[in-house]
């Protein structure tokens, strides 16, 4: 095992509610010790100058998608390549795509060869109901004994509000938290755009903002009813922002996130002629995304996830209305989540949990800090570097945020101790 | 001065002096129609109906107006699956550009397809947008525009009341960008809530969902078709019902000025958003709209592939 010092770097660790500059010691994969001085006779296979650097656990992302329909092996330990570029030590992953869902096995089989990679530590989270279809309850022991940590059933729905039932009260029972995407099936049907001023104008067929806060209050009356542990994806307006006010002032064991570009675009920025802005939740308005912002600082929304979805541009480049929705968000997540702690006057510390230690509480997953003793994920950040297009392009030609001025980036992305990713 | 238009997509993007510009050749046309110098001014140019969506009258509207000018007309008609719509404009864009035709004239059931094909083509060709989805129907508006024009002579004092499935009509989109651009003070959508986009009125128009205020005092009344399958279900429980609100007849005519005029896209149900007494009697200038429509395409083909003869008009 390699021994590692990072030298002279600002230390920045929210849960330890560490920001110093110090040096950082690896050793058998774990951080064995941060202080100011130098740790006499520790011999380094590899030290790393990281003097106007930052220091700062790897980042941990509940939402984004690896798999591919073919679901390979070689195509996920790929994609993780990229993650660990974007500086992701963690990230949880549905053990699905579309309606092609893993067994317990393949799972099993998947994970084995993602440990030994050293590439970003995958969580699975298992299918709710069987093939997704909300028809019958998925086999979530199977699941939970294969190692998902929790269970979800995607972006389809379940109608029959029985069967949510039970499949919450099952994996109540279990201890699996259930992760949720808040859609009204049937006001959100057809839609592809925030329902609108741009959605009038151009149109597109709207998705109401009532079709996220309308499942949400029906989700959390379940949720409340079952006792089970729940996580929102993607709180995309408003008024399921002051909806969760409410559950966060009862202590209603949920946790949420926001996807990073929902806080830096809006519907009005939608063009006819290209999908580069087509997202599930849509891009809503401006007031949705000052009460998003607003909602991370008082903690109403536990963490900003990356939504990161690599498409081809067969499927991008179309009339907006034909095209898939998603963004290549991955590079995003960390330079964002920067740009928003200046615009917002957010404290680095509280930044970087939002993106770290919020998102591994909410996943229940080990990872987010730089406890001593613990394995050493952690990532030296460049808060000068750009960004090419050429940089972004990698993660996927799907992204509109070709010509941002985007600053931070990663010079090192460290996994169990061992360098993944060295720019 | 000729303000030269390269494609024709959507009205919300042309200027009032274009729009002005189309309408003045357009009046020139339609009293030259049949000149037989016309046919010089597209002669050797060639121009493709591409039509993804099946359409009888604009397509048929397009051809006249094209061959009337001198142009050869090839009509192509792609029926397309909702699933494969994408792959096929851009394999279409492709054989397309190899063709090198001179104009396209695009339906397509997506809003912004005639503008993604614009952006796409490999070729010089120009693009009028002859429908796209729910976005708008530029030639549409525009001839609406013209037909304004011919009864109202002006756009800065009448009050234009537009009825029936705001929601789905691109010939209400183009419509409502023309008349602001022109300048119309009052105007007024009228239909069920259900069929009235939310926040329609950022656009800077009046929402109404009873049909008396809504055209109290119009000087203009279009009436949109509404589509059989949309007359019962989700959106509104019966026909009945729908003409009961919102159909117009002689009585409902009362509540507009004495010299109205009604206008109607086409094709009309009878019976239905119009009474056959009004859609036939006097204030109804439906049929002239087909006219107006050869007219007004004759001037949008001109502009867009032959400026410089408008100059000599």
């Amino acid at each position: 095992m390699t021994k590692i010092a990072i030298l002279g770097g600002r230390v920045v660790d929210p849960v330890n509610e560490r920001d110093e500059i110090a040096n950082l010691y690896i050793e058998k994969g774990k951080i064995i010790s941060i202080l100011p001085s130098r740790l006499e006779d520790f011999v380094a296979d590899h030290t790393i100058d990281a003097k106007d650097k930052i220091v700062c656990p790897g980042l941990v992302d509940t939402s984004a998608t690896i798999l591919t329909e073919d679901v390979t092996h070689q195509s996920v330990v790929s994609s993780l390549k990229l993650a660990a570029v974007a500086g992701i030590t963690h990230l949880a992953s549905h053990a699905f795509i579309q309606n092609r869902c893993l067994s317990p096995s393949e799972i099993n089989d998947l994970s084995r060869v993602l440990n030994q990679s050293n590439q970003p530590k995958v969580y699975f989270i298992g299918a709710l109901t069987q093939n997704l279809q909300g028809l019958f309850l998925g086999e979530l022991m199977l699941f939970k004994e294969a190692g998902c940590i929790g269970v979800s059933n995607g972006t389809q729905p379940i109608i029959s509000t029985l069967v949510k039932r039970h499949s919450y009260e099952y994996a109540d029972m279990l201890g699996l938290k259930i992760f949720t995407a808040l859609e009204d099936p049937f006001l959100a049907q057809t839609g592809c755009v925030h329902e609108g001023e741009t959605s009038a104008r151009l149109g597109l067929p709207g998705i109401p903002s009532i079709s996220e806060s309308l499942a949400l209050v029906k989700e959390l009356l379940l949720i409340e009813d079952t006792g089970v542990l729940a996580h929102f994806y993607r709180i995309s307006t408003d008024k399921s922002v002051q909806i969760l006010k409410e559950s966060v002032r009862r202590h209603l064991k949920i946790t949420s996130d926001v996807a990073i570009h929902q806080l830096f675009l809006t519907d009005a920025a939608v063009q006819l002629d290209n999908g580069l802005l087509h997202v599930r939740p849509p891009f809503a308005s401006q007031d949705d995304l000052q009460t998003l912002r607003r909602a991370l600082k008082e903690g109403v929304i536990t963490a900003i996830s990356s939504d990161h979805v690599s498409l081809s541009s067969q499927v991008k480049e179309l009339p907006f209305q034909d095209s898939e929705p998603g963004i290549a968000s991955w590079p995003l997540l960390l330079p964002l989540t920067l740009q928003l702690a200046e615009e917002e006057n957010i404290p680095l510390l509280e930044a970087i949990k939002l993106i770290t230690s919020a998102p591994a509480a909410a996943l229940g997953i080990e990872g987010g800090n730089l406890n001593c003793g613990s394995l050493a994920n952690l990532i030296v950040v460049d808060l000068n570097k750009t960004w090419s297009r050429e940089d972004l392009v990698k993660f996927g030609s799907n992204t509109p945020f070709l010509n941002w001025p985007l600053r931070g980036g990663v010079c090192y992305t460290i996994i169990d101790g061992q360098i993944a990713y060295n720019a | 001065m000729i303000n030269p238009i390269k494609h024709l997509l959507a009205l919300e993007a042309l200027s009032k002096e274009q729009i002005t510009e189309i309408l003045k050749y357009a009046n020139h046309f339609l009293h030259h129609s049949a000149n037989q110098e016309n046919k010089q001014i597209l002669a050797f140019k060639t121009v493709i109906n591409l039509f993804f969506e099946s359409s009888t009258r604009t397509r048929s509207s397009f051809e006249i107006a094209a061959k009337r000018l001198g142009a050869d007309v090839i009509n192509f008609a792609i029926e397309t699956s909702s699933a494969k719509k994408g792959e096929t404009l851009l394999d279409t864009i492709d054989n397309l550009s190899a063709m090198e035709a001179d104009l396209f004239i695009v339906r397509h059931s997506s809003s912004g397809a005639a503008e993604y094909l614009a952006n796409h083509l490999k070729t010089h060709a120009s693009i009028i947008n002859a429908g796209d989805g729910c976005h708008e129907h530029p030639s549409q508006g525009l001839l609406d525009l013209f037909a304004i024009q011919y009864y109202k002579k002006q756009f800065d004092q009448i009050k234009v009341a537009i009825v029936g499935d705001i929601l789905h009509s691109r010939v209400a989109r183009s419509l409502i960008q023309g008349l602001k651009k022109l300048g119309t003070p009052e105007i007024c959508v009228v239909g069920p809530k259900t069929l009235m986009p939310s926040s329609i009125d950022k656009l800077g128009v009046e929402v109404f969902y009873d049909l008396k205020p809504g055209i109290q005092d119009a000087d203009v009344i279009v009436m949109l078709r509404l589509q059989k399958e949309r007359m019962t279900g989700v959106y509104l429980p019966s026909e009945q019902e729908y003409r009961h609100i919102y159909g117009i007849d002689q009585q409902k005519l009362t509540y507009a000025k004495p010299d109205v005029i009604i206008m109607h896209p086409g094709p009309i149900n009878r019976g239905v958003e119009i009474s056959s007494e009004v859609a036939d009697g006097p204030h109804s200038i439906i049929l002239k709209q087909v006219s107006f429509g050869v007219a007004v395409r004759m001037a949008i083909m001109t502009l867009l592939l032959k400026p410089k003869a408008l100059q000599s008009l």
